[in-house]
């Protein structure tokens, strides 16, 4: 995971908790600044290790942080220097949808080493949109609920998300408009 | 095959969202999505002109007369943020013009550029993308140092504090072993005393000893740095400690020390140099909860270490345990301060260890992996041509045995010191040399007595450096204007400031070493007791 995913997970935790909490859940498990170099990999363990450690602060379990996560990070990455390349990605969900696989082979190209998932547009109608989504990692759809609500709030459309997965197939995420 | 295009239009437009129709006058008939977003007042029925120029600024009607199907055209927006290149092709209302969006820094800046203002398969979109990439991880980047460079403050503010608190404790500890070292020489002075109770003193001074080698530690860490060093035979000086050393890492770790090299000299400081030894053993010793063996090597090197542009002699002290070893993250950061992996560790250890090295003008590194042990390189300059120190060095734990009690000359000696039970063993013991002592607690008391008249003047003061919130310092200066004859010994914990301390005082450090202050104060009084001589003929 990359540093920058451990700044949004402080940065949400000092939010709601204050900055005395955080330091308290990253000296529990040896984490410190060094580990929030935002270009920087590190390894899915300390990634999942703090999440964890935070799930605790929170009082939810890991689904259910990831899933906040998801949401925060949309806001986070907007509000810090990924704003703008956000905005030129689209300014409504389909198309912001259509285009991601876009902005991640540009993020590809710079980090070669990324491990980048896939969104594919399936059907957009008035009631129901359905995306189609691809990763070599696992156990990250409450996250991507997080941040396809996350999505839904940025360009002000009302909807419930949810996801039906299939034996390591590609796993379908339902958007309910209202 | 131009009808059909205009016949749909929309379809072509999403596809060139930049394209331009115009008639065969250059009014515009109508425009892509991507020019009416970023031109929000372009309209149909418009004049081409009104909204673009192009090379040559020839006018709309010479242009429109010199157009040719298929031929290559650019435009540049008159906002002057955008220029579009394409080509034309023939309709029957007129000229189609297929066009790629070419956005100006200005543009880029403004940021209102959408992926959807390019065709689908427009290779500018990805290099758009890369730069606003470049971008924003340059000023995460700069966020995340900033950041860094915050908490790195902070802990540096919070590393001052301890250090400062440090200080202070490693000062009054040190009071309370001066104190202690003081009231333990009075016990030895009793004519009654028996063997037993002079071990039992004995054994008080070496604890006082080894106690003041942690409180000198807790110093140097606190920036008071104490003696610049000896030349001393490194060799010697571990040998002659290994005892010691095998108490500090108890019963079921064995110590091997192999001196390879004898008589090389270096200059250190033997008590900083004793205190580095032991805080690697205790890292060892607590690396190796099961019991374990430790490997002290002692050699002479020729390396290049940080700074060096070439090689040079240094001894090499490295120690070597066979403990559980340290993960890499832990070993990027054993020396930093604070750090620790230990429930009860305080995070300096390793780095005074480190500390010192340099200090020294020597390094410190350390080498280590999981289930393979740790070692520890130590480098300290070789000194050429140098022997080993020609003062004597006080024995650890000395006793004065001061009987019968010398007299060092009918001196009148104020003491200050506002520690009541230092005062009092000191006063007793001054006493016991044969000087008039008068004791005082507080600097108002001190003046008192040096300002009153008295049968025989105070020639010496012995006085503490640090009097709660009054300077020992102050008082002597004061009392040196009032009486320039005045011969001052200070004592403290901490060195005083070297600007403020005159030539001619002597100062001693805390606890106090006995011999060393009887020293001191013989070479006092028989300096006052010449100069008497020599100024009454």
């Amino acid at each position: 995971m990359y540093g920058m995913i451990h700044r949004g997970v402080r940065e949400m935790v000092i939010s709601d908790f204050g900055e005395a909490a955080w330091d308290e859940a990253a000296s529990s498990i040896g984490v410190d600044l060094e580990h929030l170099v935002s270009m920087a990999t590190y390894s899915d363990d300390i990634t999942i290790a703090i999440l964890q450690r935070v799930s605790i602060l929170y009082g939810i379990s890991f689904d259910q942080l990831i899933r906040k996560f998801g949401q925060f990070w949309i806001v986070f990455v907007q509000r810090n220097a990924y704003g703008a390349m956000m905005d030129f990605v689209g300014s409504d969900l389909v198309t912001f949808i259509n285009n991601l696989n876009r902005m991640h082979q540009a993020v590809q190209s710079a980090m070669p080493d990324a491990d980048l998932p896939i969104f594919r547009l399936v059907s957009d109608q008035p009631m129901e949109m359905i995306v189609e989504y691809t990763s070599s990692r696992f156990g990250l759809e409450a996250f991507v609920v997080g941040l396809l609500e996350g999505l839904l709030k940025r360009f002000d459309q009302g909807g419930a998300v949810n996801y039906t997965t299939s034996n390591g197939g590609p796993i379908i995420f339902t958007i309910t408009k209202f | 095959m131009i009808v059909h295009i205009i016949e749909e239009i929309d379809r072509v437009f999403a596809i060139l969202p930049s394209a331009i129709f115009v008639d065969h006058k250059g009014v515009i008939l109508d425009v892509g999505p991507s020019l009416k977003r970023n031109m929000p007042n372009i309209a149909s029925g418009d004049r081409l002109d009104l909204h673009f120029s192009w090379q040559g600024e020839e006018s709309l009607e010479r242009w429109t007369d010199a157009v040719r199907p298929n031929g290559g055209v650019e435009f540049v927006s008159r906002c002057g943020t955008f220029r579009l290149t394409g080509a034309v092709f023939a309709a029957a209302q007129g000229w189609f013009i297929p066009m790629r969006l070419l956005p100006s820094q200005k543009m880029l800046q403004i940021g209102t550029l959408q992926i959807a203002d390019f065709g689908p398969d427009d290779p500018m979109v990805h290099s758009l993308l890369l730069l606003g990439l470049q971008r924003a991880m340059l000023e995460e980047a700069q966020i995340a140092a900033s950041d860094l460079a915050r908490a790195r403050q902070r802990t540096q503010g919070l590393l001052d504090r301890i250090t400062r608190v440090a200080g202070y404790m490693a000062h009054d500890f040190n009071n309370f072993l001066s104190i202690i070292r003081l009231n333990a020489q009075r016990i030895s002075d009793d004519e009654q005393v028996d063997a037993r109770t002079e071990r039992l003193v004995r054994i008080i001074m070496e604890t006082t000893d080894r106690g003041s080698e942690i409180t000198r530690s807790l110093m140097t860490l606190s920036k008071q740095r104490y003696d610049s060093g000896e030349a001393l035979d490194v060799s010697v000086v571990l040998t002659e400690n290994l005892a010691f050393f095998k108490t500090v890492v108890g019963n079921s770790v064995d110590i091997k020390l192999d001196c390879k090299v004898s008589g090389i000299i270096v200059k250190l400081s033997k008590v900083g140099l004793i205190n580095c030894v032991i805080n690697i053993l205790i890292n060892a010793r607590d690396a190796m909860p099961d019991g374990g063996i430790i490997n002290i090597v002692a050699n002479v090197v020729c390396t290049k270490i940080r700074g060096d542009q070439e090689e040079r002699d240094y001894f090499s002290i490295i120690i070597e345990d066979s403990g559980e070893g340290m993960p890499s993250e832990v070993l990027s950061q054993a020396f930093e301060p604070l750090f620790s992996t230990k429930s009860h560790g305080n995070g300096i250890g390793l780095a005074s260890v480190l500390d010192f090295a340099r200090e020294m003008g020597g390094d410190a590194c350390i080498d280590s992996k999981p289930g393979s042990g740790t070692t520890l390189y130590l480098y300290i300059p070789v000194l050429k041509d140098v022997a080993p120190s020609a003062l004597p060095v006080p024995d650890p734990a000395e006793v004065l045995i001061s009987r019968p009690a010398v007299t060092l000359g009918k001196i009148h000696v104020l003491v200050l010191e506002d520690e009541p039970y230092a005062l009092e063993a000191l006063s007793e013991m001054l006493e016991g040399w044969g000087m008039t002592v008068t004791a005082c607690g507080t600097v108002e008391e001190a003046w008192s007595a040096l300002t009153a008249s008295q049968i025989e003047p105070i020639r010496l003061i012995v006085c503490d450096v640090l009097l709660g919130a009054t300077s020992g310092l102050d008082f002597a200066e004061l009392a040196c204007a009032r009486a320039p004859d005045l011969s001052v010994i200070l004592m403290s914990g901490y060195l005083p400031d070297s600007n403020r301390v005159s030539q001619n005082w002597q100062f001693i450090r805390k606890p106090l070493n006995l011999r060393a202050f009887k020293q001191m104060v013989e070479g006092a009084v028989n300096a006052l007791l010449n100069d008497h001589g020599a100024s009454h003929g």
